[in-house]
């Protein structure tokens, strides 16, 4: 198992690492030892994840750049414009393409080769096997500049439908010789050992290409021929401790999963936001406090699951009051452009014992964008969501405790 | 780091300047006041990490209706300079012929350009240029540090102490050990602080001697650190640099200058851009050629071991130190008046300016210069020059800016041409010897420069003596006689005339005629013919004794081809 030391004395070089096998920590560790390193992830989340690392590690943050390879070549595609032609604002499709391909050739000129070389000593590349052909080529001539490793799992490819059938030994180890595989799983070591183990030894079966054995009695088996079979989401967690997640491979199915749990487990956002959005869109349409109010209550209805008291139980008092409160502000939609009403109303709703919130992302980043739209700080709620978007892919998000998503949206998202 | 290019607009006595140093070595030179120090001062202003106070006059004539710009580009750049984290995604391309472009393209060099902007508000602005962003970037004087400009200015001795920000500290690496080990000091009286006992001064003030010893400074005991008590009280500032126990502060100028350059440089690891104003300050001709040499050497070494070379741009009005120098080096500051545009020309024959520094190098600070071709010439006209003065109101022509060069020979045409291109105004005084070749004519006329000559074809010295007086002839043959000998003079005269015998030859000479067959004109042919073949005063001591009796002839012959050329040239050196 390669150490730090060893592999920041290798050129180029490739790792393979498997999940929840120290990669993050090993990626930290190699960028601290030189004077500056360039660490490029494909997602904003894994972004966060290398930067909380790397302060939990004590490494100075002018040591190491950490940016998602989207990032780095929209960086040096405006920065080269002539010769990389960038597609103007945020890239869409195919623009992507353009955008990578325009890193490329920028890199084919002398000056900014050399601001490459003088700007990092390392470059680490994470998750190598969501790479694209476009990105792999990319990150070919990086290698070609500054000495490159690439950690990535064969095993752990989740943009395949994206385009990432980059063949290990066919296009990436020639040009990144294999330097060893991580061995350890210390994401479970003192936690949950043996689910380490268990993931660890699944991974080696689906390599050799042997199937899941379901009969493991370490894996509970409960079979359930309903998707909203609730059960499956509760039983046997009680007093358990540690993270939870729930795996369906629909998105729709997943919020409407969340939504029946009732909030014990929260939906995951994407990072386009589409529902925000949509949203955002409502909102600038409506011309009056109705039109709004309308636009909340759609939003609501996608992130609340409201129960209906049984009969005969009381309405709680604060329940009560909370809704006498709501209705005194709802006319307050009619004033201005309504913002500071929405932002309140947004505010108050999670605070209902009936109303379980299980898009709190979403729910969240539309109080922001009616706050960012109440202040005066954007025009209109389609220029506040992105800049709420715009920072919350900077800053990133904390994963809740219990989760109902897709196996994507679950491992990052774009 | 090395400049690139250099644009000035409005600024001192410069409206406008647009040059490219095209070297790691430049020494500036150019007649007074066309600007050389205030290109220096431009490059300081716009690289240095300094905050200037900028008042009025330093616009061009105190108007500050227009704002001053000047924009300097820079390659050679160091890592931290070329870091996308710093100024990496604002870089420039500099072509390989020398020209900019906004993005690099193919093998162009990265450089940086910083402009630094003076408006009204005497606030000043440094940003760098760069057409695809669409706010400018602004450069602190963090960032400005990174260019690694030193100035040499004579009379700073903050780098001769361990100062907060000096680069004795820097050398240092850390001053926390002295500051405390001060405070003691202070106690315990200023005799006791024995900072010499302190390991990281001492080895900083041992490097400090190296590097001022290898630049030529003298060192009479050793360097050592001693504590020097200022108005600012105790601090790491009180710590300065000491030569066997006297403050280097208080040693010789040169000696100052240079171990402050030598220490300023050794602090920049990636190439130094050196700017040093009159570079001869306080230096004898033997250590300013030490210290030229060794800045080359520098240089030199610095290419062969693949560092970064940096660059030395220098002002001289030493003829020593452009001696040294080279004329590769050279570049020749030249400012039109009254528009004050300034141009910088570098050689482009420097074989032609070569032989000029070996022969006049001191023309070379002039604004005009007179080229002549042979040593009879220029002795001459130096002698002659002592004349004109009482009629131009008293002034010398080097009062003009006006000077007369050794053009050695047939070399003349080129070197006036070289020296043309170089922006002097040129004009050339020669005899007939040998003729210009159709070349050499066609490119004089279209460079625009004068050739003064004699009517007639004549050489000096057939023109001398076809227009002087019998008695001034005879004055003529006694100099000669005196300088070469009297045998010698008699005899060559005895082989051009055999029929004049040694007794009349040494007779006078307004006697000649009345034994000779030859005319009092064809006589003083033959003599100006053995003369010229004998070269009786190819010579420019001989050339100057012989210029009283020349202005004498001149003077009494006013028509005559020798008069001619001669108000020729004093009319062109006095215009």
């Amino acid at each position: 198992m390669p150490e730090a030391s060893d592999l920041f004395n290798l050129g180029n070089a490739a790792v393979v690492a498997p999940a929840g096998h120290g990669k993050t920590e090993i990626i930290a560790k190699v960028a601290a030892l030189g004077q500056r390193a360039l660490i490029l992830t494909h997602t904003h989340a894994g972004v966060h994840a290398i930067r909380s690392r790397l302060k939990r590690l004590g490494i100075p943050r002018s040591r190491v750049a950490v940016d998602t390879i989207a990032g780095w070549s929209m960086r040096y595609a405006h920065a080269f414009p002539g010769i990389a032609k960038p597609p103007t604002g945020m890239p869409q499709g195919a623009e992507w393409d353009q955008l990578y391909r325009g890193a490329r050739l920028a890199l084919n000129v002398a000056a900014v080769r050399a601001v490459v070389a003088a700007s990092y000593d390392r470059i680490l590349i994470d998750e190598y096997q969501d790479c694209g052909s476009l990105q792999h080529e990319l990150a070919t001539e990086l290698a070609r500049i500054v000495p490159t490793l690439i950690f990535g799992d064969p095993m752990q490819g989740i943009f395949e439908f994206a385009g990432a059938t980059l063949s290990w030994d066919a296009d990436i180890h020639p040009l990144f010789p294999f330097a060893g595989t991580l061995e350890k799983p210390h994401r479970w070591a003192g936690k949950n050992p043996e689910l380490g183990q268990w993931i660890a030894e699944t991974r080696e079966k689906l390599l050799r290409g042997e199937p899941i054995d379901l009969a493991d009695p370490r894996i509970t088996f409960r079979q359930s021929d309903d998707a909203f079979d609730l059960g499956a989401l509760f039983e046997g967690i009680e007093g358990k401790e540690g993270s939870f997640a729930a795996i369906h491979c629909h998105k729709t199915i997943c919020y409407r999963l969340a939504k029946a749990a009732g909030g014990g487990y929260q939906a995951i956002e994407e990072v386009a936001a589409s529902r925000l959005q949509q949203f955002a869109n409502l909102w600038d349409r409506a011309t009056d406090g109705t039109g709004r109010l309308t636009a909340i209550k759609s939003l609501l209805s996608d992130s609340f699951s409201i129960k209906i008291p049984a009969d005969g139980v009381d309405v709680d008092p604060a329940d009560a009051a909370l809704e006498a409160e709501l209705r005194e502000i709802e006319p307050a939609l009619n004033l201005g452009n309504g913002a500071a009403a929405a932002a309140r109303i947004m505010a108050l709703t999670p605070k209902h014992s009936r109303w379980k919130l299980f898009r709190r992302d979403l729910w969240r980043d539309a109080e922001r964008a009616a706050t960012e739209v109440s202040a005066g700080r954007a025009e209109s709620m389609d220029k506040a969501t992105t800049n709420v978007r715009q920072r919350v892919s900077l800053s990133g998000r904390k994963l809740p405790k219990r989760t109902v998503s897709t196996p994507l949206l679950l491992k990052g998202n774009r | 780091m090395q400049l690139r290019q250099i644009k000035v607009t409005h600024f001192r006595g410069i409206e406008f300047l647009d040059w490219k140093p095209g070297g790691p070595f430049c020494c500036l030179i150019g007649p007074g006041d066309s600007g050389k120090s205030t290109v220096l001062d431009a490059v300081e202003a716009a690289l240095s990490s300094r905050w200037f106070a900028f008042t009025e006059p330093d616009f061009l004539a105190c108007d500050t209706t227009r704002p001053m710009v000047i924009e300097a580009t820079v390659g050679e750049l160091s890592k931290a300079l070329k870091s996308d984290e710093r100024l990496g995604l604002y870089v420039r391309g500099w072509t390989s012929a020398g020209d900019l472009r906004d993005e690099p393209e193919d093998d162009d060099e990265p450089v940086l350009t910083v402009r630094l902007t003076v408006d009204a508000s005497m606030e000043p602005v440094w940003e760098l240029i760069c057409d695809r962003v669409d706010n400018p970037r602004t450069l602190s004087n963090r960032d400005r540090v990174l260019f690694g400009l030193v100035r040499l200015a004579g009379e700073d001795a903050r780098h001769l102490a361990w100062g907060q920000g000096s680069v004795l500290s820097r050398l240092t690496g850390d001053t926390n050990e002295a500051s405390t080990r001060l405070a003691q000091a202070y106690k315990a009286a200023r005799e006791n602080a024995k900072l010499d006992q302190l390991e990281s001064l001492a080895k900083a003030a041992e490097k400090a001697e190296r590097l001022a010893k290898g630049l030529g400074a003298y060192v009479e005991g050793s360097y050592e650190p001693g504590l020097e008590l200022g108005r600012s009280g105790l601090s790491s500032g009180s710590i300065a640099l000491h030569d066997g126990g006297v403050p280097l502060r208080l040693a010789g100028l040169g000696t100052r200058r240079l171990a402050t350059l030598a220490i300023q440089k050794s602090a920049i690891s990636e190439g130094a851009i050196v700017l040093v104003d009159e570079i001869e300050h306080g230096l004898e001709p033997h250590r300013i050629i030490g210290a030229i040499a060794q800045l080359k050497a520098d240089q030199d070494r610095s290419v062969e071991a693949g560092r970064p070379v940096g660059q030395v741009l220098m002002t001289t009005h030493s003829d020593v130190a452009i001696g040294e120098t080279g004329p590769e080096r050279l570049r020749v500051v030249q400012m039109t008046r009254p528009g004050r545009q300034v141009a910088v020309f570098a050689p482009t024959a420097p074989d032609s300016i070569r032989a000029l520094m070996r022969f006049a190098p001191r023309a070379l600070f002039a604004r005009r210069i007179l080229v002549t071709e042979g040593n009879t010439e220029i002795g001459m006209l130096l002698g002659i020059r002592e004349h004109w003065p009482a009629r131009h109101a008293g002034k010398p022509i080097e009062q003009l800016g006006v000077a007369i060069a050794d053009g050695n020979g047939a070399q003349a045409p080129a070197m006036a041409l070289a020296l043309n291109e170089l922006g002097y105004e040129t004009a050339i005084f020669r005899d007939s010897d040998t003729s210009l070749s159709p070349t050499e004519k066609t490119e004089l006329a279209a460079a625009g420069i004068q050739v003064f000559a004699y009517r007639g074809d004549l050489n000096t010295e057939q023109a001398i003596f076809s227009a002087a007086s019998d008695e001034l002839v005879q004055e003529l043959l006694n100099f000669a006689r005196q300088e070469r000998g009297d045998d010698a003079i008699d005899n060559n005269i005895d082989i051009k005339l055999p029929d004049l015998t040694l007794a009349v030859i040494r007779a006078t000479f307004s006697e000649w005629k009345l034994f000779s067959e030859l005319e009092g004109l064809q006589l003083r042919e033959a003599i100006a013919e053995v003369a010229a073949r004998k070269r009786w005063f190819k010579d420019q001591r001989i050339g100057r004794g012989l210029s009283s009796m020349i202005w004498r002839i001149a003077q009494a012959a006013p028509e005559s081809s020798l008069a001619t050329a001669l108000h020729q040239a004093e009319a062109w050196l006095h215009a």
